[in-house]
């Protein structure tokens, strides 16, 4: 909604500056999004008179003209092919910028001074096209006076955003009770003026005939006739207030339809009455699949859902929504019918929606608009068409009212208005603040007041909605602050606890965590070459999505990751370790609902230290941190990574994680093709796991003191070639299920292939460290415990001990 | 008798190796020398050596000249040492079991009786004397090597330290972090919800009935005719209440979903911290309080405040909340319009339509709801102009918080 400073001014005299009234008009729940000076850039631009013209000495083309500006005459130079004495031009004076950001000099053209610029529209910013002369005034314009103040361009204009419960502001008389009520008794409102000359000669009842089919679509239809009408353009005022709200004027009847539609928000619409047969207007709903060919040009098709205007024969326009072209005003018609009516909300939502086709006053319609001011408003057009249009109203109107309007009486509990509100307010200061909201109080009670809200507030229901009035009005900002107290106690339950464990340590071990969308499009998971059924392809679709890239929901935080890191490697960071935690969503069937799971996923990129010298340095860090991680979660012992198999991770170099013998993830290394395909540097490796079981399961925090050891601990370390198929696991597994008490720990420290060791086989080294919780342990006893681990990867693996 | 190894001479002499040693003490009175003849010969049992010495006498001395000779060689010496090596070599020579002052005290017996407490004192405050020396000395030239050290162990500090890596946690995070740690000092626990909701919850519980303009406030990604992204974490507010009888104090962070374009300053998928809290006798004022505490926690005590009317399909009063703009500070700039506010979250006593539909007595029951974007809480807070740099996971962008 835009409403002109000046134009709502004539409905109620305020002193508000537009600054003043913008913040007003905020502060009352009307956000204002921005105030626009129409005249901005031509302030300075004035009125001036061509008083004479004589040719310039030096240039055929150029003319030297003295122009009177109100107080003193100017001489100034121009080539304007339409000059001529005694018009009015808009003219620029030295030191005048104009909206271009041309800056008027003095200077002197071909040896002759001119002390201004006599402008064309387009200099002026008025039309986008080169004029080819200056723009000449009407006859009206005073010399001197404000360019701005003539041509209408002396406006602020308020860009309203209004919210559903506004709606009445949808209309200039709404914004006006609104700044009414901005006073404890402020102004009252000035009503346009409607002053109808009824023609006598010519009853409605004789020219037009309404009939309501479906009441329920439209509670209320009137009508008026307004015969022997001239099309021609609008006045100039009317026009100029018509664009500054934002519509463009058409001709007299349409602009007086639409100044109506912004005075009362009441939409109006002009039939050509000729074109309606026998003046017969029925209201009814569509039948399935009927035609209509609308104002726009475009054919529609429509169902049982939406109203229709039609005459005996042919559907004459789409209820709330537009006309239809068999009826339109054109150059032609003389008599015209005026529709003012009432259309149910949600049928014009439907039907605005279903034809795509919002409109003034579909916008308004759905919304609500005052049933009670329905002929009213029809009135002051057919007075404005009588003004303007020089047509001749026939006396009476059509009012086809099926179902009135029912006044809803709320009672208003005074106890609770200040419980609610937190202030303390007495009967005699709500019913003022009520009383200047046109809200009647119908009955006082010792505790409690009944009230009965204007026809124009569909917004208001029950008792909340009086309250919020009393707040709009006490003022928001004149509630006092209060803290609630409370005897509760704030918590992070379990799972919150263990995300937030998560993310400490996935932060702790060096990775960055990341956030991505998790609406995304199938080509992230097309460009993971998975096979045919894999189960990141149960994805839930959207139905209407913004486009392919956000088609569905992700089934998995790999894709995203991947791309996290490749907008990294594209830019030239080639260093990269990412997490993070959320939400992927896997389709369960439709109308199901689809299954929600918490994910972490983990990736590397570049990481510097390739531990075990196998040139896969991220596989290894990913691991490391996944460790450090079961061990913060006390679960490291349930865990176990076992050789794995991934469409887009590398065949060698998967892991498949386990949980308490549940899969519950993967970690791997990405496949060569997938790294091209992303420009990831080589050895890129990325894991996923689902967090269901750990959150569900884990205890955070259920940590159990061990005794510190007392007595020294005996180190051995223990390097043995075996075949290059065993995994270290095994070997490690082996030698801490030796039957033994005292080995406390087994740590691999070197793994080597190559010089020396027979091919086939590897060379694997342990630090062994043994421990006893209640003596020193001597030789004998560790001897025998390592000799019989010796033995042990003897008698299994046929490991024999390397000799240093 | 002791001898000396050294100075030696050795001389052959036809059949014979004559071995001479200057023997300084053979007794503490007596001084000589002593040459020892070996035969040459090669067969063993021939090798018996013998001695003579010759030149021995038995002097009656005067020590004192000596221990002012050896006095002035110890401080001359001692003070011209130049490192700790030869330290100690002077202190074998002066102050060992052999050094020369214990020799003096050796040679006491060739010193005339009445003269040995003279000499006796002499000699032991030179032996304290020196001692003292060669101890301050030592301490000295330990102390510079200790220095030296030191000084040779100088690194440049300037030089950047090991590189260690730790994870950044994600603005994201931080916001919530924050956001978390207040409310729940403020008694608030942590609700979350499912994305993807039904009609029911985003919408018809919240008093946002079909086909009301309401809907248009926010563009619906649908699912399936039963199923829907949620378009905000009010429906957490009716889970809860469904739970949970009053009070109830919760904040629900979470994803949302709407249909907008991703640019500057919309996209698609973004996140919303909603907050509820019902009781008996919840007001506006209490609202205000609370909003009050989140903001100047987030934004900074500096920070004005300002409720305006607005509208809420699920609350009644409706008020929007605005802050002082920070870029102008509430003067007026582009940032915020020109308006000197910034418009941070979306607040209201809880609708009474929505408390029926849960099954609380509005005339029991109060509450106030309030929303607010988390991205547009980052974005402010951190001065981020474009909610996309937010997703793209830059580590650039990631490592400046």
């Amino acid at each position: 909604m835009q409403v002109p400073y000046n134009w709502l001014k004539t409905y109620i005299d305020f002193p508000y500056t537009p600054e003043e009234l913008s913040h007003k008009l905020t502060m009352a729940g009307l956000e204002v999004e921005e105030v626009e000076y129409l005249g901005e850039g031509l302030e300075d631009i004035v009125i001036g008179e061509i008083a004479e013209i004589n040719n310039h000495p030096n240039a055929d083309k150029l003319k030297i003209c003295k122009v009177n500006t109100g107080d003193k005459t100017l001489q100034m130079i121009t080539g304007a092919p339409n000059i001529r004495v005694d018009i009015k031009v808009p003219i620029a004076e030295v030191g005048v910028a104009l909206p271009t950001g041309m800056e008027i000099e003095k200077t002197k053209l071909r040896g002759e001074v001119s002390e201004g610029m006599i402008c064309s529209k387009d200099e002026l910013g008025l039309q986008e096209e080169r004029a080819s002369g200056i723009m000449i005034l009407p006859d009206d314009a005073q010399p001197g006076q404000k360019f701005v103040k003539y041509y209408g361009l002396d406006e602020y204009v308020f860009h309203l955003d209004l919210t559903p419960n506004y709606a009445r502001c949808l209309g200039l008389l709404g914004v006006a009770r609104e700044v009414k009520a901005m006073e404890k008794s402020g102004n009252e409102i000035n009503f346009p003026k409607i002053d109808i000359e009824d023609d006598d000669n010519q009853e409605i009842e004789k020219l037009a005939l309404i009939k309501i089919e479906d009441e329920d679509l439209c509670p209320r239809y009137a009508g008026r006739v307004i015969r022997d009408v001239e099309i021609k353009p609008s006045p100039k005022w009317m026009q100029r207030r018509l664009k500054a709200a934002g519509i463009r004027p058409i001709n007299n009847i349409v602009d007086i339809t639409n100044y109506v539609l912004l005075e009362y928000n009441q939409p109006l619409h002009a039939f050509d009455l000729d074109k309606i047969k026998d003046g017969q207007v029925i209201v009814r709903r569509a039948e399935e699949n009927e035609k209509v060919v609308t104002l726009d040009d475009v054919e529609r098709t429509l169902d049982q859902e939406t109203l229709v205007i039609t005459d005996p024969e042919k559907i004459i326009a789409v209820a709330g929504v537009m006309g239809a072209a068999n009826s339109e005003v054109t150059q032609e018609t003389t008599d015209i019918f005026l529709e003012a009516a009432y259309f149910a909300p949600t049928s014009i939502r439907k039907t605005a929606r279903k034809l795509g086709l919002p409109s003034e006053a579909s916008h308004r319609f759905e919304r609500g608009i005052d049933i009670e001011r329905v002929i009213e408003a029809g009135n002051r057009a057919a007075y404005l068409m009588q003004e303007y249009a020089n047509g001749k109203v026939a006396s009476g109107v059509i009012d086809n009212y099926p179902v009135p309007y029912e006044e809803n009486i709320i009672e208003v509990n005074l106890a609770k208005v200040n419980r609610l509100l937190g202030i303390e307010l007495n009967k005699d200061e709500i019913e003022e603040m009520l009383k200047r909201l046109e809200i009647e109080v119908v009955e006082k009670k010792a505790d409690a007041i009944k009230v009965k809200a204007p026809s124009y507030r569909n917004d208001i229901e029950q008792d909340a909605d009086i309250i919020e009035e009393i707040a709009r009005i006490y003022g928001y900002n004149n509630i006092p602050s209060t803290v609630p107290k409370t005897n509760k106690v704030g918590k992070r339950s379990k799972k919150q606890k263990i995300e937030k464990e998560i993310k400490n340590t996935m932060n702790a071990t060096g990775l960055d965590e990341i956030i991505t969308f998790s609406l995304t499009g199938s080509q992230d998971y097309k460009d993971l070459d998975l096979s045919k059924d894999h189960r990141y392809k149960k994805w839930v679709s959207i139905k209407n999505p913004l486009n392919e890239a956000f088609g569905l929901l992700r089934t998995s935080l790999i894709p995203n990751l991947i791309d996290s890191i490749a907008t990294n490697a594209k830019r030239q960071i080639d260093q990269v370790r990412y997490f993070e935690i959320g939400r992927v969503f896997t389709n369960q069937g439709h109308k199901k609902r689809p299954l929600e799971n918490t994910k972490l996923a983990a990736g590397s990129m570049g990481a510097a230290q390739d531990i075990w010298q196998l040139d896969a340095p991220d596989f290894y860090y990913l691991k490391g941190a996944l460790e450090k991680l079961f061990e913060r979660l006390a679960i490291s012992q349930e865990i176990e990574f076992v050789r794995g198999k991934e469409d887009f991770m590398h065949p060698g170099r998967t892991a498949e994680i386990k949980f308490k013998n549940e899969k519950i993830g993967i970690l791997g290394e990405l496949k060569p093709k997938i790294i091209d395909s992303y420009d990831l540097k080589e050895r890129t490796a990325v894991s996923e796991i689902d967090l269901t079981k750990i959150l569900s399961e884990v205890e955070i925090g259920d940590y159990l003191f061990e005794m510190l050891p007392k007595y020294p601990a005996v180190a051995r370390d223990l390097a043995v070639l075996i075949s290059e198929d065993v995994p270290v696991m095994e070997v490690l597994n082996l030698i801490n299920n030796t039957d033994h008490e005292i080995l406390k720990d087994t740590e691999l420290f070197d793994i080597y292939q190559g010089e020396q060791i027979p091919a086939g086989q590897k060379s694997i080294a342990f630090k062994l460290l043994f421990q006893a919780p209640d003596r020193t342990l001597t030789d004998e006893e560790v001897n025998e415990v390592f000799n019989q681990i010796v033995k042990n990867l003897k008698d299994k693996y046929e490991a024999e001990i390397r000799k240093k | 008798m002791k001898f000396t190894p050294e100075p030696r001479t050795e001389l052959i002499v036809g059949h014979f190796r004559v071995i001479t040693l200057k023997i300084q003490v053979i007794l503490p009175s007596v001084c000589g020398e002593v040459t020892r003849v070996v035969p040459r010969s090669s067969r063993p049992f021939l090798r018996t050596s013998f001695f003579y010495a010759k030149n021995l006498e038995v002097s009656k001395l005067d020590l004192l000249e000596e221990i002012k000779k050896i006095e002035k060689e110890v401080e001359e010496k001692f003070e011209n040492v130049k490192d700790l090596d030869q330290l100690e070599d002077l202190r074998v020579e002066y102050l060992g079991k052999k050094g020369k002052i214990s020799q003096i005290f050796s040679k006491m017996g060739q010193v005339a009786d009445e003269k040995k407490p003279l000499v006796g004192k002499e000699t032991n405050i030179l032996k304290n004397k020196a001692q003292k020396m060669y101890e301050e000395i030592k301490a000295k030239k330990e102390k510079e090597l200790k220095q030296k050290r030191l000084k040779a162990e100088t690194i440049d500090i300037t030089l950047p330290g090991a590189k260690v890596n730790v994870g950044h946690k994600n603005p994201f995070t931080h916001i919530i972090d924050e956001v978390v740690e207040l409310f729940l000092g403020m008694g608030f626990s942590i609700e979350e919800g499912p994305e993807v909701e039904n009609e029911f919850y985003n919408f018809a519980a919240l008093n946002i009935p079909e086909d009301h303009p309401a809907r248009d406030l926010q563009d619906t990604l649908y699912v399936d005719d039963e199923y829907l992204l949620r378009t905000h974490t009010s429906p957490v507010q009716i889970r809860t209440m469904e739970k949970q009888d009053p009070p109830i104090r919760i904040i629900a962070p979470g994803r949302v979903y709407r249909s907008d374009e991703l640019d500057a300053s919309h996209s698609p998928n973004f996140h919303q911290i909603e907050g509820l809290v019902i009781d008996k006798d919840i007001s506006f004022s209490d609202l205000k309080g609370v909003i009050a505490e989140f903001v100047h926690e987030i934004y900074g005590e500096e920070r004005k405040i300002r409720f305006r009317p607005s509208y809420f399909p699920f609350t009644e009063p409706s008020a929007e909340v605005d802050v002082s703009c920070n870029v102008c500070k509430g003067e007026g700039c582009s940032f915020c319009s020109y308006t000197g506010w910034v418009e941070v979250l979306g607040s209201g006593m809880v609708h009474p339509n929505v408390l029926r539909m849960s099954g609380l007595d509005p005339d029991v029951y109060s509450g106030f709801a309030f929303g607010m974007g988390w991205d547009r809480i980052a974005m402010l807070k951190y001065d981020i102009d474009d909610i996309r740099v937010l997703y793209e996971n830059d580590k650039r962008f990631i490592h400046q918080f």
